[in-house]
């Protein structure tokens, strides 16, 4: 008797089953998903970002009087752009479109910009509710989706409080060098080579990655942090004083400032910190001062992830307002890592050879 | 010592010949007039949407019939040599092109490409696909002079260009002139549009755009119509001169900012002579290989090592 009830409820209801043919899904933002992370929007953005709604007819059968309707979470500002398809409409929160017809395994999708919040304390979901109505021979149907995306604070309020992290940093480095009478150790003649190597870093490395940092694809960033890592090496072997990576790497980014007008003066602080995790790695290493091939590399890897990481989870969604998609994020961390192992351990030998020379 | 001298020599003679491919392109070719007109119909420009690294990347424009004239731009970040870019236009591939019309900076680019016979009247759809390696569109924009009788009159000026304007170089302005042939403007016009697009602009850094002296907007380029990308319309019928109209594009606090192109056009309450079309030349930008700076840098880096050297011994 159960087993018949089961059939008799097959039977009624296959045909719907057959019918529910319509695929929903979303996309957004609208970006190279191989960089930019997905479902993933930041709040006070000054420009709209592009969601797109993929339908597919996954059955035989055409299907008629496709109406679609996208309920917009959050009270975001809506915008329709130009595109193939017309009867797209947005009222309120919500987009309807009409859908004239899609054929047998066919797809069609259509586009719509939304301006994410101007401000929300925390992050939070926000759902794009999703849902359809069509035809085909056995009548109308429905379908729904919902696609969930993460809104993340404005970077604005978080950016303030970076910006103070960053004097707090470079105010603790003042203070540290005057209560160490840190700045005294150096020599002039220590202040001049560090202010060429960090000219070298600064201007013609930096140039020479930006010229040339494509023939290597995604290993372009290799052109910068194999050379950094080489003179940062040089440095130490050759200054040999405790706050040496400090200080090439706060001249780096003011000769940057001056010579490519390059616009960090409230980030100096952060800037500063890749040749602090430095010094203090020369410190626990009991004044090592790359002294060994191993030393070198570990501060030339530490190093150069370090300020990739930076880049990428600091700097890229705190300034710029991007979030990158992590595979790609720690992709380019890694390399950077590789960087820093070739310079570490090709910087010891010049390093060595250097020294060697000069003193 | 034999060792680091080899380095230094082995780098330098590596340094020279890639450097005729420099990165660093120099500032770039001011705004110009490149075509300009009367014509009984209108102006169309239309296009988006800022960088988001979309391969292919698809821009769509509804246009009325008539095209007289049509340029299409395509700025890019990140030009290198071998980078290409393939436009299609209603399907229709317009070949791959390698070489940017204008380049400036760090390599921000705008390929332009004369499209008048390639549009078709409603929707068209153009896409770019593109190899470069860390860069892409960041936008398509199209400018397009249609013919309509039952119109009145538009008098129009078409500039294009890519100025980087920076701090680096100390560039704080570019400035085009409309000129209107001495004083063929009528004092009544009834609608005088201006749109400008800027690549670059950061918001926060406040730029200024002026028209005829008048201040139209501050932090213009703040990347309101897509990453770093600002399409504006602005309504400068209050502002007209009878002569030349000038805008006037203040870098301001941005630390770069590039401005594309502005379009300016008004239209007359009665005809002012016969309808005409005068395109001008491309104008090619200037290249700046190896900067000063890298090779002093390097000199007086060499120098030092030099003087250590020789003074131990």
């Amino acid at each position: 008797m159960k087993h018949l009830a089961i059939l008799v409820l097959l039977i009624f209801f296959l045909p719907q089953l057959a019918a529910a043919e319509l695929e929903i899904g979303m996309d957004i933002p609208l970006k190279n998903k191989e960089i930019y992370q997905e479902n993933k929007l930041v709040a006070g953005v000054s420009w709209y970002e592009r969601g797109q709604v993929v339908l597919t007819n996954t059955g035989d059968e055409k299907l008629h009087n496709i109406l679609v309707s996208v309920d917009i979470p959050l009270g975001m500002d809506i915008e329709i752009p130009l595109q193939a398809m017309k009867n797209i409409s947005a009222d309120n929160n919500t987009v309807t479109a009409m859908v004239g017809e899609i054929g047998p395994r066919e797809s069609t999708s259509f586009i719509f910009s939304v301006k994410p919040p101007e401000s929300i304390e925390f992050k939070k979901k926000g759902s794009f509710a999703i849902s359809t109505s069509y035809e085909d021979s056995t009548g109308i149907h429905s379908a729904s989706y919902t696609h969930v995306v993460e809104v993340v604070p404005p970077p604005s309020w978080i950016t303030y409080g970076t910006v103070l992290a960053s004097i707090f940093i470079i105010l603790m480095a003042f203070l540290i060098a005057w209560k160490f009478n840190v700045l005294e150790q150096f020599t002039t003649i220590d202040l001049i080579t560090i202010a060429l190597l960090a000219g070298l870093i600064g201007v013609v490395f930096r140039w020479f990655w930006q010229t040339f940092n494509d023939l290597l694809g995604p290993l372009g960033g290799l052109l910068f942090t194999i050379p950094t890592a080489v003179l940062m090496v040089i440095a130490l072997q050759i200054v040999r004083k405790p706050g040496t990576a400090t200080l090439l790497f706060t001249v780096v980014e003011l000769v940057a400032l001056v010579v490519w007008g390059s616009n960090i003066t409230v980030w100096m602080g952060w800037y500063m910190t890749e040749g602090i995790i430095v010094d203090i790695l020369v410190l626990l290493f009991k004044k090592d001062y790359a002294d060994r091939r191993s030393t070198a590399i570990i501060y030339c890897v530490a190093r150069s992830a370090y300020a990739y990481w930076m880049f990428y989870f600091f700097f890229a969604p705190a300034v710029w307002k991007v979030y990158y998609a992590p595979w790609y994020a720690w992709g380019e961390v890694g390399i950077a890592a590789i960087g820093g192992l070739i310079g570490g351990a090709i910087g010891y030998s010049i390093a060595k050879k250097v020294r060697g020379a000069m003193i | 010592m034999k060792e680091i001298a080899l380095f230094i020599f082995i780098f330098i003679l590596l340094l020279v010949p890639l450097a005729s491919g420099g990165e660093w392109r120099g500032d770039g070719m001011p705004l110009y007039v490149i075509a300009e007109g009367s014509i009984h119909g209108g102006v169309y420009v239309g296009g988006g949407h800022g960088l988001t690294y979309e391969d292919p990347y698809v821009e769509y424009f509804d246009l009325p019939g008539n095209i007289e004239y049509a340029r299409l731009y395509v700025p890019v970040w990140n030009y290198n040599e071998g980078d290409w870019i393939e436009v299609s236009i209603n399907g229709n591939s317009q070949g791959k092109t390698s070489e940017p019309s204008y380049v400036s900076a760090w390599g921000i680019c705008d390929y332009v490409f004369n499209v008048t016979d390639e549009l078709s009247p409603g929707m068209n759809t153009v896409s770019v696909t593109y190899h470069n390696t860390n860069g892409a569109p960041y936008s398509i924009v199209l400018v397009a002079v249609y013919n309509d009788i039952t119109m009145p009159q538009t008098r129009f000026w078409i500039a294009e260009g890519n100025h980087a304007l920076s701090q680096r170089s100390k560039i704080d302005h570019d400035e085009v002139i409309f000129n209107g042939d001495g004083g063929d403007i009528p004092i009544e016009t009834t609608n005088a549009t201006l749109w400008t697009m800027i690549i670059a602009g950061n918001e926060g850094e406040i730029d200024k755009l002026y028209f005829n002296s008048n201040l139209l907007g501050e932090d213009v380029g703040r990347r309101k119509s897509g990453a770093y990308f600002d399409l504006d319309r602005w309504d400068v019928t209050e502002f007209v001169d009878t002569n030349n109209n000038s805008v006037w594009f203040d870098r301001g606090d941005e630390s770069y900012i590039h401005p594309f192109n502005a379009v300016f056009f008004i239209e007359f309450m009665e005809d002012q002579g016969d309808d005409f079309i005068e395109i001008y030349p491309m104008a090619k930008s200037k290249r700046e290989n190896l900067p000063r700076v890298v090779v002093m840098v390097l000199v007086i880096s060499i120098l030092f090592l030099v003087y250590r050297v020789r003074r131990k011994k």
